[in-house]
């Protein structure tokens, strides 16, 4: 483990990281800016499918609508944190807000990953709150709190960072 | 009275102690910021994409704009809340940073043009131009975020 966090530092875009002293800031920026698609999407979803707001939207035609922009938004944050990840390969591997990240992130995928399983074919026809089942209500409202906690950890990883 | 004296008496006031002596307010409030941000930012672009046709299909524009109008007042109430509580947290670091101080001058035109252009395509008004107001207010928005992450350098 530490033979491999010491070659993704000597790896090419972490060399680029290191002297280019915009690179971080602005990679930073990117990645606010992707996760703000990925949280706004998810707490529309969610909320939608709770039966909190957006009662005037059919659920299923929303989530299919804004699927792509969550995607996008979550390819988008993936890829900036490779790679702000790889400015200090071991300072973060040691970080612990930045392992709970992580931990927190797999559930969240795993929680949609069972959600797609579940309900995938049949969102599409989810017209009123009604008609949307309480199990899949469960996995929204369990959504919001993994995308909160993913948030709170994400910001605490500055705070325990070393070197 | 000038910046800096503004910044040491709110150094000196009983809140910014009360923020300083306190773990858990900034990062709670940096989380709140944070999401604020996500809600402002993600309102603007799903804004550009419903008027470009790109999320959903046929969606109404005025009417998405309605429909996030109640989320995205929220949002900016708690991102200047917020912000109000961490610039008081540390005044006489922030207030000189000039990244902070363009960031302040430049949220009361983006905020004032973002909600005028909103409430002209609610209206569905035909001169308002969808497509450019929208991409407008999200290019202002990013410049606002990019100047906040850059106050940790400036």
């Amino acid at each position: 483990m530490t033979g491999l966090l010491a070659w993704l530092a000597q790896t090419a875009p972490a060399q680029w990281l290191a002297h280019n002293p915009l690179a971080f800031p602005l990679l930073e920026t990117v990645h606010v800016l992707a996760i703000s698609l990925v949280l706004g999407t998810a707490t529309i979803f969610d909320i939608r499918l709770l039966g909190l707001g957006w009662q005037g939207w059919p659920a299923g035609p929303l989530l299919t609508g804004l699927r792509k922009v969550a995607l996008a938004g979550f390819a988008g944050a993936l890829a900036s944190g490779a790679l702000l990840f790889l400015s200090q390969p071991e300072s973060y591997a040691q970080n612990l807000p930045f392992r709970a990240k992580l931990a927190l992130l797999a559930l969240a995928g795993l929680n949609l990953a069972l959600f797609e399983g579940r309900y995938g074919r049949q969102q599409a026809s989810w017209q009123h709150s009604a008609s949307v089942p309480a199990g899949a209500r469960v996995q929204a409202g369990l959504s919001l709190g993994l995308w909160g906690a993913v948030l709170v950890a994400g910001r605490l990883i500055g705070f325990f960072l070393q070197g | 009275m000038s910046i800096d004296t503004f910044a040491s008496w709110l150094d000196q006031t009983p809140l910014s102690e009360a923020l300083k002596n306190s773990a858990l307010i900034i990062p709670a409030a940096q989380s709140v910021h944070i999401l604020s941000v996500a809600i402002i930012v993600s309102d603007a672009a799903l804004a550009l994409l419903v008027a470009l046709g790109l999320a959903g299909a046929d969606w109404p524009l005025a009417r998405w704009i309605g429909a996030t109008g109640r989320r995205l007042g929220w949002a900016l109430g708690a991102l200047l809340a917020t912000g109000t509580l961490l610039v008081a947290a540390e005044p006489t670091r922030e207030l000189p940073n000039a990244a902070l101080r363009l960031k302040i001058a430049l949220l009361v035109p983006v905020i004032a043009y973002a909600l005028w252009q909103r409430r002209r395509l609610a209206r569905a008004e035909p001169a308002a131009a969808p497509r450019i107001a929208t991409a407008v207010s999200l290019a202002l928005w990013v410049v606002v975020v990019g100047l906040g992450r850059w106050i940790a350098y400036a």
